[in-house]
């Protein structure tokens, strides 16, 4: 029985990725589940986050796969013109000390529909929405990333959901259901109705680095919204 | 799984803080923050926080709908023919929640009014802790969680 079936409350998410490289939808009901695993929350006991990381691109194109060791970073580029897609996302595990590749967010913009899920645990009331702030006040959009530049004037994180239909190949922000995430007034709707019960909601994202983006090092943090009773 | 808020200090005292790197942000404590439903025949029914509300074991038959936030403020809602209370929650991949308000939506014979109830304030919105926004809407909203004051 799922949790939202005998108790009405706040639901639980469990925040998802897929590490092969074969376009699969999740099975599962919150927990790992074959080729999906769970992006792991910080807890009380003292355990850190999972983080996502954008890189690859630099000297050696990309980390090794599948795993590399904690806290690896691998330079990207800051194109001289136009726009570079960052080629590769890792989920960096503190606990289990590993960079988790997530091999179908690779080379973006493509056509692969299963590569971020949310599975929601319950009953939520509104739409899931996929929000990029610059910290956990959710209130300001002032980085470089979230606020762009002069050739590029929004985000650089663009996210598409794919909870219903696959991405077309060359999908950016401006597609249709996707967005360029920075805060309240450009967030993705991961489901496109306002209700979701019990159910998985997939999104795939890539962050473009425009030639003219000033230096940064930036940390904004993706947030979810969602109502409940 | 651990639904603990963290990364905030003093949520043991009235409410929590945040701080960002532009802002700063106040919020309620959510295990201090209930309904109060009065019922037709006086009997009253008290919610639990904001993450298991109890507004499932709400009946119909209410008389007076009001929320007690951990900052001491209680707000009556203006009695209507029903009631569907939604709670407005900001969750980021690293475990933290935000709670910006509770929407509680009130059924007319013609619209839906909802009171917006504000839960956190900063340095930069205008609306503090315990504002209320009121909005009219011709949409109706489907919901097995509706209850109603007759």
């Amino acid at each position: 029985m799922h949790r939202g079936e005998d108790c009405m409350s706040e639901p639980i998410l469990t925040f998802l990725y897929n590490y092969s490289d074969t376009d699969i939808a999740y099975g599962g009901t919150g927990g790992e589940y074959g080729e999906w695993k769970a992006i792991k929350l910080a807890t009380g006991s003292g355990i850190s986050a999972d983080v996502k990381v954008y890189t690859g691109g630099g000297i050696h194109q990309s980390l090794a796969t599948p795993t590399e060791v904690f806290g690896r970073r691998e330079a990207t580029l800051k194109p001289v013109t136009g726009l570079y897609p960052v080629p590769q996302i890792y989920i960096e595990s503190a606990e289990d000390m590993i960079m988790y590749h997530v091999p179908l967010a690779s080379g973006q913009p493509n056509s692969n529909r299963y590569v971020f899920g949310v599975y929601i645990d319950g009953e939520i009331e509104s739409d899931l929405y996929l929000e990029m702030w610059d910290d956990i006040t959710f209130s300001t959009t002032n980085i470089p990333t979230l606020s762009g530049s002069i050739s590029y004037p929004h985000s650089c994180f663009n996210a598409i959901r794919t909870t219903d239909t696959p991405p077309d190949a060359m999908w950016t922000g401006a597609s249709t259901n996707a967005e360029y995430l920075a805060g309240y007034n450009h967030r993705l709707r991961l489901k496109g109705v306002d209700n979701i019960i019990n159910e998985t909601v997939y999104y795939s994202m890539y962050v473009a680095i425009p030639w003219d983006l000033v230096f940064t090092h930036d940390t904004p943090v993706e947030t979810y919204r969602y109502l409940y009773t | 799984m651990d639904k603990k808020v963290r990364a905030l200090t003093n949520l043991d005292a009235v409410d929590g803080r945040v701080y960002g790197r532009y802002n700063k942000v106040v919020m309620v404590n959510p295990y201090k923050c209930y309904f109060i439903v009065t019922y037709e025949n006086g009997t009253i029914q008290k919610g639990n926080n904001l993450f298991v509300t109890g507004w499932d074991a709400v009946s119909n038959g209410i008389r007076t709908l009001q929320y007690k936030l951990s900052t001491g403020h209680l707000i009556t809602i203006p009695k209507m023919r029903g009631y569907l209370p939604t709670i407005e929650v900001s969750e980021s991949v690293d475990g933290f929640k935000m709670f910006h308000a509770i929407n509680v939506n009130c059924m007319t014979y013609e619209d839906i009014i909802t009171y917006r109830i504000i839960l956190r304030e900063d340095n930069l919105m205008k609306y503090k802790i315990g504002d209320i926004i009121v909005s009219k809407s011709k949409n109706k909203i489907k919901s097995s969680q509706w209850k109603f004051s007759i």
